[in-house]
């Protein structure tokens, strides 16, 4: 455990794993992981809206991390895990899923160790980067939970990448 | 005017999710042997996220979790670190303040935590030195000095953070903040600290922009203060002469004494109590709401009195002698006059005790209660019901309270009219004198209330709880899911399998018992439309007034009881038939009534009646009626209806709630009808209900309001359509069969027809339009649903029927937004989602119109 000092707080990231890559997330937004499990397809969606699931009751609406961020999607593992974030947009509260291909660890990241994500050029959106964390020798793609999960952003990236 | 924004609480929603997660943390806790590394990592992780939601509300839950945190985190620090033990306690403790909304003390077996050992305060309290201190337990001095770690560290940030951003909520919590402090230091002795802090609030309240220097400056002494006391040195100087300006402003309006630092010989508790007194000035009125929970109750409670009151009020204007009537108005302002100098409401306050002042002058005889006197207590009310109704939006959206220019005349009206009688005592001062807000004539009012309170309260008083609709909600939810799971066991294969009869009585019986308790939750939620009812009553009393019509209100089945968002949401549309039915509906000269043989009083009727599944709530008025060939002629004009031939009454009268169609001058004010009726249809199309309009050349009209009893279930269909299941709601099917092909058609090649019932209706292929691949593509194999929204139908194909259920709507969530065709989702039998059809939407998206031209029934948007 990192030790924590008082002058450059460490925040706390859960970290996945997709496309061979790791991925964190503020463990704040992150409510719980689930297993993956039966999800129904709502008509009219964008591809990357994988459907909706029954969270003990609730119904959640879950997308594909993968297709959401540009990378081919690949069938479901042992390991593939949906992670249940909620952000809060606009005064509402928003719980979505979002599968990722498998679940590494809670990381503690120092302020000092996150650096603001490089200018990819149009080939990638900077926009739903949080920044690039650095522990060790790994490298931590910081993702920006609210972005990532706004109904805004969805249809901005809707628009741009076709379907 | 000032106004105040308070930081956002944490919401339902995510107090829910952390309580959870405090519960399991509980649970594991209690059953582990010792601190294995994983239950240290949750706990870590779970007192981060505590410490973090708390911080608003909760400084010392907050504070607490967060040295936890920090102490579970440095391994290495093993005398620091919380025992297993130490965290079973400490989680009890956020179990009673994030499930429970309790305010449970820290425990003592925390208190180690605390940076002083609480042997040492003597000395640390001889040393200061500075005040006389009364008798201060160890574990209250152990708090009040653990400021030093947790809130002097959240003060500059958010200091610091207010001058990053500028966001005032920092500064209101900076407030608050002082304002603690300020109460703590006093109580414990601390005069030095209690007079600056005092300073600070005040200065921070009147000060726009407040010195900034100023108030770190008063920062950095709290800190050195804090340590002085912890180490029993001498308290720091005084923040020195520089305060000199903000504080000379103090003092302009705080008689001197207060803006004072210097060391004084006054008590503290003399101090503090003036210290409440709010500035004097005629002019600014402010309500700031300093206890969001209270004030939440405060607001349902008035709203009730405000209820009665008005109730009361109108039975007092036709009987003014009524002695019981007017003991409910006098109960009803003094109540909420008392709640709201509880929560230093001022102008609330005040607007209370002269409405008070003036009813008491009648209830002793020495007035009459007539002519303006009814009309300035009910506009007095009403500028209550402006005054809570803003502090209940600050409450919700952090809107700014701000109190009507009609505040000062008002009080003025009402203190004039209270006056003549001169053997009255001087009981009304201008200005709020006491400190704490309650005048020193309660008790006199007190005496007055007594006879009254008797035989009126007792019938009354029923045993009645008041519960936050949140938790009744999380609690319906609950049912809904265990509804939801007993489904899933029961059609479970593996035990059908079984077979035993034991098992399926246990099973049958299970699934009675979890049925019942579904009605009952359901039955909670359903509220009597007496309320809204009596409301309506104030308002004819207006129109009444107003127009000059003489009006009275009938009403009947009070006792039929409706889901209470659909109570809710009825207001706005009543109000408005009402208004048309008084301003247009009833005719303008009473002589015209008695000629054509009717009283020259005109009746409006509200009346609510239980229909099966439904609701109708009907406006009766025995006006003139609404005149059919004005509409029919003005339809015809708008090119809404194509001929006069064939049209029945329905569609004449459904013109009414086309949008822009009434506003016509001629329209109004011919026939009278229908200014904002599609307003009315689009909010009662929104509850899942419908209108009819029934009307008699004559003898009057009527607006039927048919509403389901409830918005949380429907009665559905379920079909399979490819591999999907779908819901369509049972209210909008009139037939399912299979089709034979000699009733298909096409026309130009592409859009098919079905004939049915000698009309021919567009089929539409769910398949399609869902974009279902497995879906049946040869309709005969089929089952056609054919649907109808308002007067239009629809066949929709579908694969097969599924079977008939009732059905628990749920949202589809934020992240989702609108999808067309859709109105929600549900969980079946299986646990899977499925979701419910928007039969409205679908024939918008199959028609390429969009439904809004008839009234009827339909799923909202």
């Amino acid at each position: 455990m990192t030790q924590t000092d008082t002058k450059s707080r460490a925040t706390k990231y859960l970290t996945f794993r997709l496309s061979g890559e790791e991925y964190g997330m503020e463990i704040l937004k992150v409510r719980e992981i689930i297993r993956m499990t039966e999800i129904t397809r709502v008509p009219g969606t964008p591809e990357f809206i994988k459907g909706l699931i029954n969270l003990r009751g609730r119904v959640i609406p879950v997308i594909t991390l993968r297709t959401r961020l540009g990378m081919p999607p690949i069938e479901p593992t042992e390991r593939t895990c949906i992670v249940i974030a909620q952000i809060s947009h606009e005064g509402k509260i928003i719980t979505m899923g979002l599968i990722i291909d498998e679940i590494c660890e809670v990381a503690d990241l120092l302020t000092a160790e996150i650096e603001p994500p490089p200018e990819f050029g149009s080939t990638v959106h900077v926009d739903y980067l949080l920044g690039i964390g650095k522990s060790g020798e790994r490298v931590i793609i910081l993702l920006n939970a609210e972005k990532v999960l706004s109904r805004d952003e969805l249809r901005v990236l809707q628009e741009s990448v076709p379907a | 005017m000032t106004t105040r924004t308070k930081r956002p609480a944490p919401s339902p929603g995510e107090l829910d999710t952390l309580c959870q997660r405090v519960e399991s943390l509980a649970e594991r806790l209690i059953c582990a042997d010792s601190l294995t590394p994983e239950l240290r990592t949750e706990a870590g992780s779970l007192l981060h996220q505590l410490a973090h939601t708390l911080a608003p509300d909760h400084v010392r839950g907050s504070a607490l979790a967060g040295v936890l945190e920090q102490r579970l985190g440095q391994a290495t620090a093993v005398n620091d670190m919380p025992t297993l033990q130490q965290l079973v306690t400490a989680t009890r403790f956020f179990q009673d303040s994030v499930c429970r909304h309790l305010q449970p003390e820290v425990p003592a077996a925390l208190l180690r935590f605390l940076p002083l050992p609480p042997d040492e305060r003597p000395k640390a309290l001889t040393n200061a030195a500075h005040s006389p201190s009364p008798a201060v337990d160890d574990e209250a001095w152990a708090l009040f000095l653990k400021h030093e770690h947790d809130t002097c560290p959240l003060l500059q940030r958010e200091l610091e953070q207010f001058h990053r951003d500028q966001n005032p909520d920092h500064l209101t919590t900076v407030r608050h903040i002082f304002h603690q402090i300020r109460g703590e230091s006093g109580f414990c002795g601390i005069t030095h600290m209690a007079r600056l802090t005092e300073a600070v609030e005040h200065h921070l309240e009147s000060e726009t922009p407040p010195s900034l220097d100023y108030v770190t400056e008063a920062c950095t002494w709290l800190s050195a203060a804090f340590v002085a006391l912890r180490t029993g040195t001498h308290l720091p100087d005084p923040v020195p002469q520089r305060t000199t300006p903000p504080l000379a402003n103090v003092s302009g309006t705080q008689d001197g004494a207060v803006a004072d630092i210097q060391p004084s010989t006054r008590s503290v508790a003399t101090q503090t109590g003036e210290g409440q007194t709010s500035p004097s000035t005629t002019t600014v009125h402010t309500i700031t709401v300093t206890d969001p929970d209270l004030s939440r109750d405060f607001v349902t409670e008035a709203r009730e009195h405000f209820e009665r009151a008005d109730q009361a009020l109108i039975e007092l204007e036709t009987n003014p002698e009524s002695g019981d009537a007017m003991g409910a108005v006098f109960r009803a302002f003094h109540t909420i006059k008392g709640i709201a100098a509880f929560l230093a409401m001022d102008p609330i306050r005040e607007l209370c005790h002269e409405v008070e002042t003036l009813l008491d002058q009648v209830r002793k005889g020495l007035m009459t209660f007539e002519g303006d006197m009814v009309e300035t207590t009910f506009r007095s009310l009403d500028l209550l019901k402006v005054l809570v109704e803003a502090v209940d939006a600050n409450l919700t959206s952090g809107a700014p309270i701000s109190v009507p220019g009609t505040f000062d005349p008002l009080l003025m009206r009402l203190r004039l009219l209270a006056t003549p009688v001169s053997s009255r005592p001087q009981a009304a001062p201008p200005q709020p004198s006491t400190t704490s807000g309650v005048p020193a004539d309660d008790a006199r009012i007190d005496d007055a209330l007594k006879p009254a309170t008797g035989p009126a309260n007792a019938a009354s008083t029923q045993n009645v709880m008041r519960v936050a609709s949140a938790k009744l909600d999380i609690l319906l939810d609950t049912i809904g899911e265990l509804v939801i799971a007993e489904t899933v066991v029961s059609e479970d294969e593996t035990l059908q399998a079984v077979g035993s009869a034991r098992l399926g009585r246990n099973l049958s019986l299970l699934r009675k018992i979890t049925r019942s308790l579904q009605s009952m939750g359901m039955a909670l939620r359903m509220v009597p439309v007496d309320g809204l009812f009596r409301k309506m009553a104030r308002l004819i009393r207006d129109l009444s007034k107003q127009s000059g019509k003489a009006v009275t209100l009938q009403l009947e089945g009070t006792d039929i009881e409706l889901d209470k968002t659909i109570v809710e949401r009825l207001g706005d549309p009543l109000i408005h038939m009402i208004r048309n039915a008084v301003d247009h509906g009833i005719e303008a000269n009473p002589a015209d009534r008695v000629k054509a043989g009717k009283p020259a009083e005109a009746t409006i009727t509200l009346r609510a009646q239980q229909r099966g599944a439904n609701i109708h709530i009907s406006v009766s008025d025995d006006g003139r009626g609404i005149q059919r060939h004005v509409l029919l002629k003005k339809g015809l004009e708008m090119g809404l209806i194509p001929d006069s031939e064939n049209v029945t009454d329905a569609d004449i009268f459904s013109l009414m709630f086309v949008p822009g169609f009434s506003t016509a001058r001629a329209i109004t004010d011919v026939s009278g009808r229908g200014v904002g009726m599609d307003v009315v249809r689009r909010d009662i199309m929104a509850v899942r209900g419908s209108i009819t309009v029934e009307s008699t050349p004559g003898k009057g009209t009527t607006f039927t309001l048919i509403l389901p009893l409830t918005l949380a279930i429907i009665d559905g269909m379920s079909v399979r359509v490819g591999h999907e299941t779908y819901i369509i709601p049972m209210l909008s099917i009139i037939e399912c069969f299979r089709p034979e092909s000699n009733r298909i058609h096409t026309a130009v090649g592409r859009a098919e027809m079905l004939d049915f019932r000698d009309r021919y209706l567009p089929l539409v292929r769910c398949g399609a339009i869902f974009g279902i691949q497995t879906a049946t593509t040869d309709p005969t194999k089929g089952i056609v649903v054919v649907v109808e929204d308002g007067d239009r139908q629809l066949a929709l194909l579908v694969d097969a029927l599924i079977g008939q259920q009732q059905t628990v709507i749920k949202p589809l969530g934020e992240g989702m937004g609108v999808i067309p065709g859709i109105s929600g989702a549900t969980i079946l039998g299986n646990g899977n989602p499925a979701l419910v059809l928007d039969v409205a939407s679908i024939m918008g998206i199959a028609t390429g119109r969009k439904g809004q031209h008839l009234v009827g029934t339909g799923m909202n948007p």
